[in-house]
Formats: C-alpha cells, structure tokens, sequence
C-alpha cells in the first residue's frame, strides 16, 4: 500500500538519505534499523510528508504523496521520537486536543480518548498533568496521541528510547495489538534489535543513508550463513597447535586472544574432533569451547562495522 | 573544584554570556546617546533654530512713543528723560540684545524670517519654535513700562512638537521679560542710574571632578543591574543540575552538598566580578570614561566590583537553595524577571536615583545595585574612604545575609537512600 | 483554529501568573514614575553660615512662591550626604544676602535650578535695597507691588495651529509607555508557544493532521492577540477607573489602537520566532527588544530629547513609538481619524513586514 522510489534528501550539501526505496503491505509490521545519523528520522519525515524529498517520491496506493500530501495524513499516525505533548495539560485534555485537530468530536472524541487510554494502560491517570508522568508514561500517551483518529498505517519513530522496562513491555503490547488484532500497518523504527526481532515480520537496516540490507530475520541472518565462530579457552599458551590449526581447509582463521584461540571456521565443517586431536597432540587442554552462531547484531556489525549503539 | 567546573559550564553557555556582557553594553550604547542632552543639559545637545518673526517696526514705535509725549504736555524735563529712556530701553533693542548674548547663543539661534517662512519651517521641524514681535509691540510695551498705564505688549511664542527645546527657549524668554517686568515694577526705567546690589551666588563642587556624563551613569546603571542577573543564572543552572543528576553524584562522591552550594556562590562571584571588570574596560575603551586615571583608581574600581560580587555570589546561594528546597527554577526565573526589575528601578539603574521619588530612593538605598552605585560615585568624584565606609558596610552585610539565609535554607542533609 | 487556541487557554488558566504579573508590573512602573513625574522635581537647601531658623525659611517661602520647584529645608548633613552619593542632583546652601549651589560635580544640567534661585535672591535683595533708599519704604512697596500685577510685557505661548499649547502630560505619557512596554512581554511570551511547540513536536503533529497550516497559525497568534488586548483592556481600565487617571473619555479609541499594536506586537513576535532557533533564544531576544523598544522610541522622556538621528530612524520601526503617538493624540490632542491615519497606518505597516517576513523564515527553518 506505501512505497517509496530512490528517495534523496540532502542538507546543505550533505545527503541525509540517498537513494531509499522501501514497501510497506496492508497489515505488515516492518522494521526500520539502523545507527544513530542513518537517515532513519529523515526517511520516516518525508514518508509522513513532513518534509519533501530532494528527489523520489513515496507512493500511497500508487498515488503520489509529495503532490498531495493530504491523502496520506488522512490514514497516518505518527509517534515522534521526542514527547510531543503539552506537557502542562492533563494527559486527558492532551487527547482532547489531538482528537480535535483531527476533526473528532463530541461522544465520538470521548469514546476515543477512553479506547487509546486504555490500550496503553493509563486511562487511570488521565487527569494528571503531563509534567508529573514518569518517561514511560509519557511515552505511552505521545504514542496514544497518534492511535485516536484510528489510523490505517502507524510510524513509530524510537517509541522505547529511555524508559523502564514495565512501560517498555506495556508499548511492545500495545503495538502487538494494533497490528495482530486490529490490522494496523506498522512502522517501527529502533535500535534495540530484540524489538524489531520479536515486533516485526520484516525489516530494512539502514546506515548512511542508505539501507544496505533487508529481509526476514531469517533472510537477513543468512548473510552471514557461510561461517560459525569459535572460541577456545586453553589451560596454556595456543601458539603452538595455531599453526597445525592453520593447515586445515575448513579453518578460514586462527587468532590468538587472552586466554585461548579464536577461529572462523566454515559452517557445519564438523571440525571440532580434529581440534581436540590437535590440542592433544601440544598437550594443551581445553577448558571450554564456545560455537557462536551469528545473531542480528553480528549481522549489523558486519554490514555496517559499527553496533547498533554507536 | 566546584567553582572550576561552574566556570566551565558559564564559558560553554556563549548565549548566556552574550546576555551577561553584550547586552548591558547595548544598553549603554542605545541610552548613551538617547539620554545625552537630556543627563548633560549641554549647548550641543539642545542646540536649536528658532525663526524670529518682527512685524513691529521699532523706530517708529519710538516715534510714536515721542509723539504720544508730546501730545500728553508733560513738563520739559520729564518729557526729554522719558523720551531719552524709550530710546535707552526700548524693548526690542533689550530683546535683541538678550538673543545676541554668547550664553543663549549656544542654545538658540534665531533666524529672521516672515511669518509664512516661519510657519512653514516650524512643520518641518527645521525650527523648533517661532517667536514673534507683534505689531506695535514697541510702542505699547514703552507706554507700559514708562507710562505705567494698563495693557502692555506681549510677545508670541509658537511651540513646536519639541517640549524640551520649547521649554529652554521660553525659560530664556520669560526669564527676559520676567526681568523687564520687575525692573519696571522698581521704576528703574524712570531714573536709569540705579545700580542695585547683587548676591554672589554661584556653584560649589565638592569636588574637581567632571559631571558624570550619560555614558558614565549608564556604564554604572546597567553594570550594577545585569550583574544581578548572573545570581538568577547561576542558580537556574544549578537547578539544570538537580534535574540532571549530576548533584546526585555530588551527594553520592560523599562531598559536603555546602560546598556544591559553595561553588555556586564562587562562580556566582567569579563571574559577576569578570563581568562587572569587562563591562568598565570595554565601556572606558568605547566612550572614554576615565581618562587619565592611575591604576590606582582602577584597583580601587576592582574593589569595589569585588563587594557587589560578593553580594551576588550571596544571592546565588539563596536562589539555588530556594530553587533546590521548592524543587523548581520558579525562585531563580522570579528573582530575574520581577526582582531585578524592581530593584533596577529603586536603585536607580533606569533613571538617576535623584529624580526618584523620595519613598522609592530610600527603598533604593537598600538595594545592592543602589549601594553599588553610590560607591562607584563616591569614589570616581574622589571622596575620601570614610564617606564611603556606610554604603560599603550596607553592602557588605547584605552579602553576609543572603549567604547565611541560602546556607540556612539549603536542604543540605538531604542524602540519597 | 479552534482547537489551537483552546489548547493555549487551557495551559493559561492553569497558570495565569505571567500575564498578571506583567500588567501589575505596568502598574507599579506607572504609579512609581508617572506619579513621580507629575509632582515637581524637589531640591534640598539648608541653612549656612550661621542663618537664623526664620530668615531661612523666609527664603524657602520665597523660592517656593515661583511653583516652579519644590525646595525643603533639611539639615546640612543629610543634604551634603545625598549629593556626594549621587541621590541628590544638588543642594541649595541659603545664606543672609547669598547662596551656594552645592554639587558633587559642576553639572551644566541644573542650570535651571541656579537660575531660578539667582533670580529670585536678585530680585529680592534689589527690592531690599531699592525700599530701603525710598523716602517711605512701606510706601514704595505698595508701588512696586501694584506695578507688578500690571506687568507691561508678556509672553504668549500658542501651539503651531493657533491653539492653546499642548502640555506634554509626563505622567500620561510613562502610563502609556509601561503599559505598551509590559505588553510587549506579554504577547511575546504567547507567540514564544509556536517555538516551544516546534521544539516539543507538537507542532509536526498539527502539520500531519488536517489542520490546515493556516489554522495554525491563526489560531496561536489569535490567542496571542486577545492575551494581548486583554492585558491592555485590563491596565488601562484600571488606571482609569481605580487609579484616577486622565486618560480621557475615548476609551473605545483607546482600544482600536491597542488593536493595532497588538497585532503589530503578534507580527514582531512572528519575526522573532523566524530569527530564533529555541525558545530559550527567543526568550532572551524578547528580553532585549522589549527593553530596547521603549528606550528607542523615546517613550520614557518629554518628546524632543532623543535628537539622534540615527535612534530616531531607528524607532520609526518601532511599533511602540506609533502607538504611543496615536494614544497620546487621543488623550491629549483630541487626535481623531484623521490624525491617527499615520500612526496607524505605519503599524499595519510593520505587522505585515514582520508577519510576512517572520512566517516565511519560520516556514523555510521547518526541517
């Protein structure tokens, strides 16, 4: 249902996003990953019209939403990353206020305050002042202050940044809610990967401004399916049998570390008896063995040479 | 170690800093030159035109004056010494001579026009004023002063949209006419010899020193009231501090929470004092307030710097403890609002302290910005030490209060759990 | 629009303490230094040299006889004490046949003061002596008396139109600076929401909604307007009704003019939400401008004594100054639709330059 073609935008001379196509389908959940300074805000800004891209365009149902940006408004809700809300009213008057503007009224506007507040659990506290709510709290009404007018399609940008794990949970629900039980198309942007892991079905990772893998997880952990990493822990020196280690087809590298080896092996190589023969024959033992299949984060570290948190 | 690190966090503020220095300067700068004239009461500054309108022709006022003599049969010599008396006091003739004096020539310039000229150029502003001789002045205005019979002449002041500059003018002119009055009243123009006995009169300075001129007063005013500002500041970042944590960590360093409160005050200090020094460097660079002053004037300047320092360092604590006891900036953002305003005011930092009312001065007296001032002047006009000591000791305990009050109010034995 | 400007009332009634703050500041200002200015400037003499308790208040009586200033007799110290700390201008030492100006400093700008106090020992001491030459002094002083209320000369003062002179009333002239000034703080600190509303995000929120932008905008600078006039509406009430003040019986004109400043006010205020980057930035701008407006436009001083051609220049951008023409031509000047087409119009003038121009940097600075 949305799309994006070759989006560009570029800031006195820099590029911020160049060249990022992505799709969203009706009811699909999708993640959007990726390092601080990605491009990720930008991206999510000119799919929302908010700001209009230096070339490319993102296409609503095959419609054009740079020429006409209300189409998409109409059916979009958007969680900023930062609290944008009047942090000295009533979380209450807050929702009456974004309801408003979004032409709700009336029973209808009421209905809708109480149905919001109750998916994100604070319908209790709705006529505390924003001010005096915790950073999860606040977290949960800037996010129900997207759902009132029931969008079709929901963007959040870093909706978990900074807060506790109660409150945390409590918006994994409730998006979990709105894209299983109510169909709502999500996108979801974050740099925790276990959100994106458990939240979406499918996701772009973005770094400079470019996304430069996407997939399923599945998909995405298969980029780095050639190899496993091992760990050996030794009771004594390695560099000994590092070189008879070395001489093995499977084995692609040996590296020493603090107390052990570490070697990149090709995958299923069924190399670790041959291992032991060699640690044997120098007399060294081998206090523990550690085979690391790569996550999504080696994946990350991998396309990107930076963690996530960098 | 604290005071270092506050220092730090005020040099990295550049916006605050350009509040704390650019701004007072602006404000000397702009009241400067708009308060020139006005504080200095200086030739140049009310230097004016006026159009001076004559319909009256004075020789035939005389004339007819005679000829009115003659026709009343007076004895000879009455007759003759009036007549002498009309030539000799002829009211133009004195008006003339008034306008042509080098003292009211520094003010007015009067220009001879006609009255449609003069019409013209009092709605451009070109003059500021019109005064006009009106037909017949000499005559009647003889027949008054030396006839002593009713009506009189009377001369035409047209004012423009300038009250300041009509105000000179018309002082100088009813000082005129105020004085041909009363020398008529005394029937002087009667026996033209009298020479009456004078008061001395005259001015006593305390001092040799210069009248502080707009710049110098400014310089003062605004130093002494943006200095205050830095107490409001200090305590608002401190505030910035609590929200963030970091006095946590302070707390959690096992520091005594009085010497973060101390450091506060320090820098509070360091800073007032920086700024109060850059402000009477830059201003005495822009407008030559104090040339040629040894450098011992300028230590005694610093001293004096110093003392109003230390009194915002001592609001700076009572504002950062107000601000830490009620856990909001409220008490700093009150104090730099309203409290600086209205101490701006009664200490004389708008307006000199002399044209106050007397109720707001006395106010003022107790104001640091309003001791502060009085010291600077005491002390560019040269007075000795001991006329300075009570404002110093005001001053002094002020600095002494606010820090005891801050320290008394500080939740200081607040520790985390 | 609706929604934008109930929003802004709703955070207002939680907190009302700026606006309220800020016309009582108008207030305080108006009633320290307008009532100040109304009254005549007072001068401290004392008795020297040894003058006697009587003849010096003979001299007080016949200095204060001119109306022109008030002189009070104190005691030498306290006079001496507030001219060397610079509370006092000057100090008038009365002596048998003389006195002395006393000043820290010879300042020119009392001139006034010393001519007068010449005047009238001269006068005085001529009266003296000339009485005292007369055959019959009581006599002589009736003489003199009458001949004084029959002056031969005087001086007409006339406005340029041929009418009476326009007396500037300081007093109506601080009330109005104080209130326009205090205003202008208060309308800033409205128009500031669109810039704190930015930096929250609320304000892409409004943008992604149906709203349209214009709404927006009018509706935060709507509310911007009625605080603004409220504010000007309430101080001026009160000063007419509970403080007594002569602003005139043309309240309703009164009120067209704060109109138009106000909106000149929003305008200047969208000028510095485009030149501003934080809230906090424009907070501090505001600061400056406000303080400087007033200063700029003469507004504290009798008209004529910012001669500075370039200030002068300057203050024509100022709205204060057309406003502060416009409300004192109404009160004083019986200024009518005529007369205030100028003012007014410069007004409008600024408010669609800064609106124009305000909007358009606010618009470019989005993202």
């Amino acid at each position: 249902m949305l799309e994006t073609t070759e989006l560009v935008k570029r800031f006195k001379g820099t590029y911020a996003v160049q060249g990022v196509s992505l799709y969203l389908d009706k009811g699909e959940s999708v993640g959007l990953l990726g390092p601080n300074g990605a491009g990720k805000s930008t991206t999510i800004s000119m799919i929302s019209s908010l700001i209009k891209p230096t070339s490319g365009d993102v296409l609503l149902y095959g419609n054009s939403v740079v020429k006409n940006p209300a189409a998409i408004r109409k059916v979009l809700g958007v969680v900023p990353q930062e609290i944008a809300l009047y942090e000295e009213l009533t979380a209450y008057e807050n929702l009456k206020f974004f309801g408003r503007i979004y032409k709700l009224k009336g029973k209808e506007l009421e209905l809708r305050i109480q149905e919001v507040l109750d998916m994100v659990g604070l319908r209790e506290r709705q006529k505390e002042l924003v001010r005096t709510y915790s950073g999860g709290m606040k977290r949960r009404i800037n996010i129900a202050a997207a759902l009132l007018h029931e969008p079709e399609i929901v963007i959040m940008d870093e909706p978990t940044v900074g807060i506790d794990p109660q409150s945390r949970n409590h918006i994994l629900d409730t998006v979990r809610l709105l894209n299983r039980e109510k169909g709502t198309t999500v996108l979801y942007t974050s740099h925790y990967m276990e959100e994106v892991e458990q939240l979406c079905s499918r996701m772009y990772i973005m770094d400079h401004g470019k996304v430069i893998a996407s997939g399923s997880k599945q998909e995405l952990k298969r980029i780095l399916t050639g190899e496993d990493i091992l760990h050996l822990q030794l009771d004594g020196p390695g560099a000994g049998m590092a070189g008879e280690l070395r001489m093995l087809d499977a084995v692609l590298q040996v590296e020493e570390t603090e107390n052990g080896l570490k070697l990149i092996v090709a995958k299923q190589s069924r190399i670790l008896s041959q291992v032991v023969q060699i640690a044997e024959r120098h007399q060294v033992e081998i206090l523990r063995v550690h085979v690391h299949t790569p996550s999504l984060e080696d994946v990350f570290l991998h396309l990107t040479g930076r963690t996530l948190r960098d | 170690m604290f005071v270092w690190k506050d220092l730090l966090l005020f040099w990295r503020d550049r916006k605050g800093l350009v509040l704390l220095l650019l701004m007072p300067f602006l404000m000397i700068l702009i009241l400067g030159f708009a308060m020139k004239g006005l504080m200095e009461g200086s030739p140049e500054a009310l230097r004016m035109k006026a159009a001076l309108v004559v319909e009256d022709d004075e020789a035939s006022g005389i004339e007819r004056f005679r000829t009115e003599l003659r026709r009343r049969s007076l004895p000879e010599a009455a007759e003759s010494a009036l007549a002498a008396s009309a030539e000799q006091a002829s009211p133009y003739t004195l008006l003339k001579r008034m306008m042509e004096n080098e003292e009211v020539g520094k003010f007015v310039e009067f220009v001879p026009m006609d009255a449609e000229t003069a019409h013209t150029a009092l709605e451009s502003g070109e003059v500021k004023a019109v005064l006009t001789v009106p037909p017949e002045f000499t005559y009647k205005a003889l027949v008054g002063m030396l006839l002593g019979e009713d009506g009189g002449a009377a001369l035409r002041l047209t004012a423009g949209e300038s009250p300041v500059h009509v105000d000179v003018l018309q002082g100088m002119l009813n000082g005129f006419v105020r004085s041909l009055n009363f020398r008529t009243a005394l029937g002087e123009y009667g026996r033209p010899d009298a020479e009456p006995a004078l008061a001395a009169g005259g001015v006593e300075s305390m001092t040799d020193a210069k009248p502080m001129n707009s710049f110098l007063y400014f310089t003062l005013a605004m130093s002494v009231m943006f200095v205050l500002f830095v107490a409001g500041t200090t305590a608002a970042k401190a505030f910035a501090e609590l929200r963030g944590r970091v006095f946590d960590r302070v707390l959690l360093a096992d520091r005594h929470p009085l010497r973060f409160l101390g450091g506060k005050a320090g820098a509070a200090f360091c800073v007032a004092w920086l700024q109060l020094t850059l402000l009477f460097v830059l201003s005495h660079l822009a407008f030559g307030l104090f040339p040629g002053r040894p450098f011992s004037f300028w230590l005694g300047l610093s001293a004096i710097n110093a003392v109003l320092s230390i009194g915002v360092g001592g609001f700076a604590a009572l504002l950062t403890a107000l601000n830490f006891r009620f856990r909001s900036s409220t008490a700093s953002s009150m104090f730099s609002s309203i409290a600086v305003t209205v101490m701006a005011l009664a200490g004389g930092s708008f307006t000199p302290a002399s044209l106050l009312p007397d109720w707001v001065m006395q106010i003022g007296v107790w104001t640091p910005n309003g001791l502060a001032i009085s010291l600077y002047t005491l002390w560019i006009q040269g007075f000795a030490a001991v006329d300075m000591a009570p404002s110093l000791l005001k001053l002094a305990a002020f600095a002494v209060l606010t820090l005891t009050a801050g320290i008394y109010l500080f939740p200081a034995r607040r520790r985390v759990a | 629009m609706i929604a934008v400007f109930l929003a802004q009332w709703q955070k207002e009634k939680r907190s009302p303490y700026a606006i309220l703050l800020f016309i009582a500041l108008g207030i305080m200002l108006t009633i320290v230094f307008g009532m100040g200015a109304a009254k005549k400037m007072s001068y401290a003499v004392y008795a020297g040299d040894g003058l006697e308790a009587p003849q010096a208040a003979e001299w007080v009586r016949l200095l204060n006889r001119e109306g022109k200033f008030e002189f009070r007799l104190i005691e030498e110290e306290r006079a001496l004490r507030d001219v060397r700390e610079g509370r006092a201008e000057l100090a008038v030492k009365l002596m048998a046949e003389d006195y002395r100006i006393v000043m820290a400093a010879d300042n020119p700008a009392n001139r006034e003061v010393e001519e007068l106090v010449r005047t009238v020992y001269n006068e005085e001491l001529q009266l003296r002596a000339a009485a005292a030459s007369a055959d019959d002094p009581q006599q002589y002083l009736e003489d003199v008396e009458r001949r004084l209320r029959q002056p031969p000369l005087a001086l007409e003062i006339e406005a340029a139109d041929g009418g009476e002179p326009v007396r500037n009333d300081m007093s109506l002239q601080l009330l109005f600076a104080f209130t326009l000034y205090t205003v202008i703080m208060t309308v800033g600190y409205k128009v500031n929401a669109v810039m704190e509303e930015r930096s929250s995000g609320v304000w892409d929120r409004m943008i992604l909604s149906p709203l349209r932008k214009t709404e927006i905008y009018l509706g935060h600078m709507g509310y911007s307007f009625c605080i603004g006039m409220t504010h000007i509406a309430v101080a001026l009430a009160l000063f007419r009704y509970v403080f007594g003040f002569p602003i005139g019986d043309r309240y309703g004109m009164l009120l067209v003019v704060a109109a138009i400043y106000t909106i000149a006010l929003v305008a200047v205020g969208m000028l510095l939400t485009g030149l501003t980057r934080t809230p906090e930035q424009f907070g501090i701008v505001l600061q400056i401008a406000a303080a400087a407006m007033p200063l700029l436009g003469g507004a504290y001083w009798p008209p004529g004594t910012v001669t500075n051609p370039i200030i002068l220049a300057v203050s024509e951008f100022v709205p204060l100054t057309h406003a502060m023409e416009a409300m004192k031509g109404i009160a004083l000047q019986q200024y009518g639709p005529a007369e205030l087409a100028a003012p007014l119009a410069k007004l409008l003038l600024i408010a669609v330059l800064c609106m124009g121009v305000g909007i358009n940097m606010v618009e470019r600075r989005s993202h």
